[in-house]
Formats: structure tokens, C-alpha cells, sequence
């Protein structure tokens, strides 16, 4: 709120109006980088520190691979990003993204019809990420999977 | 028509702009009445204009700093609380997040260290100008009353915050600490049941940061807004021998003051944050406890008592120091405010000077 100094003891002369106004000027400078070096502090502060993406973070161990039987699937419930490893033949693992991609929903593997579906809008996806039925706008993410010495990795990246 | 005037009267046929510019006003920054029937821009160029005492000159700046000082901590606690979480499991590793992974954190949280000792200190000078210039004597004793509370909830409110970041020297100095208040009778013993115990529990976190979130900021609010409300009834106190201060308007003089005044002041918790850091070690471990641990500095007087005497003689003692802190007022009666005129209490305050200096001492040198 701007307020005027309408009431200042002393008589504003020309020369003393000059002046005031100067200071009046740099006074506001001063006061507005002291604010922009506030924000600046404040709100770089409340930035949620990004995450390091080491290799650890990246690379998620699942399990042993003979966990995952034909036909079945594992979930994984990583924080960030939590998805389903889904055995699709006796020597292929495939992971899929387990957030629904219409409202972020998390999806549940049918087993019988071999697609993940969504428990909010009845969206479902097809072992390939694809949509085939529901409001779902696009495809599921997939990750690309490992087995290493029978354990099963997921890239995240 | 400005804009801003457009946007004020817009509001002000929806909202009493007035009455809640006048709560702001009446909690500190102006005093006087305030015409809830005049729109907003007349009633705060009357407000702002309004000739007032200067309190941001002389010693009364001891003062306002303490409030500022009071409410940096807030706006850099309420920061701190968007990262902190107050378990022991938790608590190391989200104070490392702030001070190690979030942008300007570990200022952040120097700043809020710095600022916490310097409320203390600022408290305590303000308490001894009080005696000195005789400040509490008739009708301004409510002035050395709530501000010796003041003082002794800021002590409060350092000791439980010290105790979160929950790394080693942390947690062993608070509980140099906790020794001293075990000390006091029936004090103690509630302070003990607020805080679940003299012994540092997993409940205990939580407990201390409630208290140091919430419980003392909210007492504290309590006392600075009763300290504004007799200074507002009973006025500043006249500085002895001198004609009072010409009174100035609140804007632009007290304004320009104040944050010139904020500035300095801030500039110099900047400074002993970056300069002096304050050290973060190893995650607190209740099973290993490491040597040289004293308690916080503004504990070491009672802790060299406690130390030096008996425990329940200590507890006791403490107690009647921390009761005659704040009554002094109703122990020293005379009219005369020149430390001259009062030579009897002049030489106890300096003897009780001494006595806490060479307590501090021993507390210093049994802390190691």
C-alpha cells in the first residue's frame, strides 16, 4: 500500500524535494533486490531437491526371475515410479509402467484376460502398453528388463 | 483513478478492509484509535501519519530488534518445517536433506540457529538496561515481567529446537540440559511430563518439536502482545535526565528506521552464519556418548550450580532465581529509577552478575 508523506515536519522546498525524492527512490531500490534476493532464497529453498539418478536409482532389482511363473506378473512398488514385471513367454519378462495414464490410477494385472486394467475408470492395456479399452489418452510406459545370474533388473531411465 | 484504489474499493464494499488494517495496527505498529468507519486509504494515512514516540531510537530498539528477531525465526522455521520431520528415524536424515541437498538450506538453517542465540542475548540486554535505567518502576513493572517470561520461554524454545536435528551434540547437549531442569522441584517435574520423561525417548522428539513448533511460539505471540499492549496504555519509558524524543510519524520515520534497523540486524545473522557455522555431526547414538559435550551456553550458569551443589539445594535455588527473575519488580519498590538512588540492589545486580559469570565457568569447565 502506497501512502503519501503528507505530513513531514519540515517545509518541502524545492531543493529538500529533490532530495526526498531521490532517497525516496533509492530506498525503494534497495528494499526491491533485498525482496527479489528473498524470493530468490525462499522459493529455490521450497524446490523439492532433485533426486541423484545413480545407477541405484536408475537400475531396480525385482527378484529372482523363477519367481514370475508364465502368465503371471510381479508388481513393484517403486515410489517413484511403480510398475508390473509380467512374464510373457518361458524366456521373456516385459515391464510396464503401473500408473494409469489417464488419472494415475494404479493398474491390476488380469490374469485371465492377460491385460492390466484400471480399478477407477475401467481402463485396460494390452502387454504392449497399448489401450484397448477406457478413456487411457495414450500408450503405457514399458521398461526395458534384465536378467542377470536368474535376478531380474528394470531400467527406469 | 489508480488501479490499486480501484482494486481497494472493490474490496471494501465486500470486506472491512478497515478493521482488519486496524488489528495489524493495534497488534504493533501504531498505536491510537482507528476509524473502522473510514475507507482504508484515509483511516491508514491517518494511522500512518500519526505522530508517535520514537521506539526504534536509543535503547528501545532492544526492543523491536527482539521482535523482529522473533519473527525471522518464524518465517525461518516455518521454512525449516518443509523439510524436518520429527522422528527419530527420520529426524537426522531430513536435517541432512536441508542442509546438504536443498538450494540455500544449510543458510536456512544457520540462520535459524544464529537467530534463536540472538533473541536470548537481545532478552537478556534488554533485561539488564531495564534494571539499569530503573525501567520497571511504577506503573511499567508488567514491562520486566512479561519480558523476563520472554526471556526464559526463548531459553525454552532454543532448548527443545537444539534438540532436533537428532545428530550427536545435539542430543547430548540437550540432555546436559534435561539434568539441569531435573533439578527443579515440581518446575521439573512438569516440564518432565510434557516432554514424556528425563530421558531422550523416541517420544520425546516429537513432544519437543511440538513445543517448539507450536506450545512456545504461541506463548510467546501471548507475551509480545501483552508487552504492545501495556506500552500502548502506559507509554514508552522517559530515558533518564533527557527531554523525550520529539514524536515522529510512523511513515515515513519509524518505517525507514525499522527496516534500516532489520537490515543491520539481519545482515548481521547473515554474517555469523556463513562466518560461524554451527558444527552437524554423526547421527545422535544414545549408546556411545562423546566426550566434551556441555550443555547450551545459556544453561551454563545453572549447570555449574547443579554441579557445585546438591542437587535438590541446586533445584531450589534455581527456582527462586527463576521466580525473583521475574518479581523483581515487587522486590524493588523504591521510587528512584538512577542506579545511584538504589545502591542496595545496584551492588546485588552486580554481584548476581559475577555469581552467574564464575557459575558459567565451572559449568564450562565440568562440561568437558
Amino acid at each position: 500500500m502506497s501512502v503519501e508523506p503528507t505530513s513531514s515536519a519540515e517545509k518541502p522546498s524545492v531543493e529538500n524535494a529533490g532530495r526526498r525524492s531521490f532517497f525516496h527512490r533509492l530506498f525503494q531500490t534497495v528494499m526491491g533486490l533485498w525482496g527479489v534476493a528473498f524470493v530468490t532464497v525462499v522459493v529455490s529453498y521450497i524446490k523439492a531437491p532433485r533426486e541423484s539418478k545413480g545407477i541405484e536409482e536408475t537400475v531396480k532389482r525385482v527378484g529372482p526371475a523363477s519367481d514370475i511363473q508364465i502368465g503371471s506378473a510381479k508388481f513393484v512398488a517403486d515410489e517413484r515410479q511403480p510398475f508390473w514385471v509380467i512374464r510373457t513367454s518361458s524366456d521373456e519378462l516385459t515391464a510396464l509402467s503401473a500408473t494409469c495414464t489417464h488419472l494415475r490410477c494404479i493398474l491390476q494385472w488380469d490374469q485371465p484376460s492377460g491385460r492390466l486394467v484400471c480399478p477407477c475408470h475401467a481402463g485396460a492395456f494390452d502387454l504392449n502398453g497399448n489401450v484397448v479399452a477406457g478413456p487411457p489418452p495414450r500408450p503405457l510406459e514399458t521398461f526395458r528388463v534384465d536378467t542377470r545370474g536368474g535376478i531380474v533388473y528394470v531400467n527406469l531411465s | 483513478m489508480s488501479t490499486s484504489h480501484k482494486v481497494t474499493g472493490w474490496l471494501e464494499e465486500r470486506l472491512n478492509l478497515t478493521e482488519i488494517f486496524s488489528f495489524f495496527t493495534t497488534f504493533g505498529l501504531s498505536y491510537g484509535e482507528i476509524d473502522l468507519n473510514k475507507p482504508l486509504a484515509e483511516a491508514g494515512r491517518e494511522a500512518f501519519s500519526r505522530k508517535l514516540p520514537t521506539y526504534t531510537r536509543g535503547p528501545y530498539i532492544l526492543g523491536v530488534l527482539t521482535f523482529l528477531v522473533f519473527l525471522f525465526q518464524g518465517v525461518t522455521g516455518l521454512l525449516l518445517a518443509f523439510y524436518y520431520q520429527p522422528s527419530p528415524t527420520a529426524a537426522y536424515e531430513s536435517t541432512l536433506l536441508i542442509i546438504r541437498d536443498a538450494t540455500f538450506g544449510w543458510y536456512i538453517y544457520q540462520m535459524h540457529h544464529w537467530g534463536s542465540n540472538m533473541l536470548i542475548a537481545l532478552l537478556a540486554v534488554r533485561l539488564a538496561r531495564f534494571f539499569l535505567h530503573g525501567v520497571y518502576k511504577k506503573p511499567r513493572e508488567l514491562f520486566w515481567v512479561f519480558g523476563a517470561i520472554l526471556f526464559l520461554l526463548a531459553a525454552h524454545a532454543a532448548l527443545t529446537g537444539s534438540l532436533l536435528p537428532w545428530d550427536q551434540r545435539s542430543y547430548w547437549s540437550v540432555t546436559r540440559g534435561l539434568e539441569v531442569i531435573a533439578t527443579l522441584p515440581f518446575v521439573g517435574s512438569v516440564l518432565s511430563f510434557l516432554v514424556g520423561g528425563y530421558d531422550l525417548l523416541s517420544g520425546t522428539l516429537l513432544r519437543f518439536y511440538v513445543l517448539h513448533v507450536i506450545f512456545i511460539p504461541l506463548a510467546m505471540v501471548f507475551f509480545f502482545y501483552l508487552h504492545f499492549a501495556t506500552v500502548r496504555k502506559v507509554g514508552l519509558s522517559p530515558l533518564l535526565g533527557e527531554k523525550p524524543a520529539e514524536p515522529k510519524p510512523l511513515y515515513p520515520d519509524h518505517l525507514f528506521q525499522l527496516v534500516i534497523l532489520s537490515l543491520i540486524l539481519f545482515g548481521a545473522i547473515l554474517t555469523l552464519g556463513t562466518l560461524f557455522p554451527v558444527s552437524f555431526s554423526a547421527k545422535a547414538d544414545p549408546f556411545s556418548s562423546p566426550s566434551g559435550i556441555r550443555p547450551p551456553w545459556y544453561l551454563l550458569p545453572a549447570y555449574g550450580l547443579v554441579e557445585l551443589l546438591p542437587h535438590t539445594l541446586a533445584g531450589v535455588v534455581l527456582l527462586l532465581v527463576m521466580f525473583g527473575l521475574v518479581a523483581l519488580p515487587f522486590i524493588e519498590r523504591g521510587q528512584y529509577r538512577q542506579l545511584k538512588k538504589r545502591p542496595l540492589f545496584a551492588i546485588a545486580a552486580g554481584a548476581f552478575c559475577v555469581v552467574i559469570l564464575v557459575l558459567a565457568f565451572i559449568g564450562y569447565r565440568r562440561g568437558q
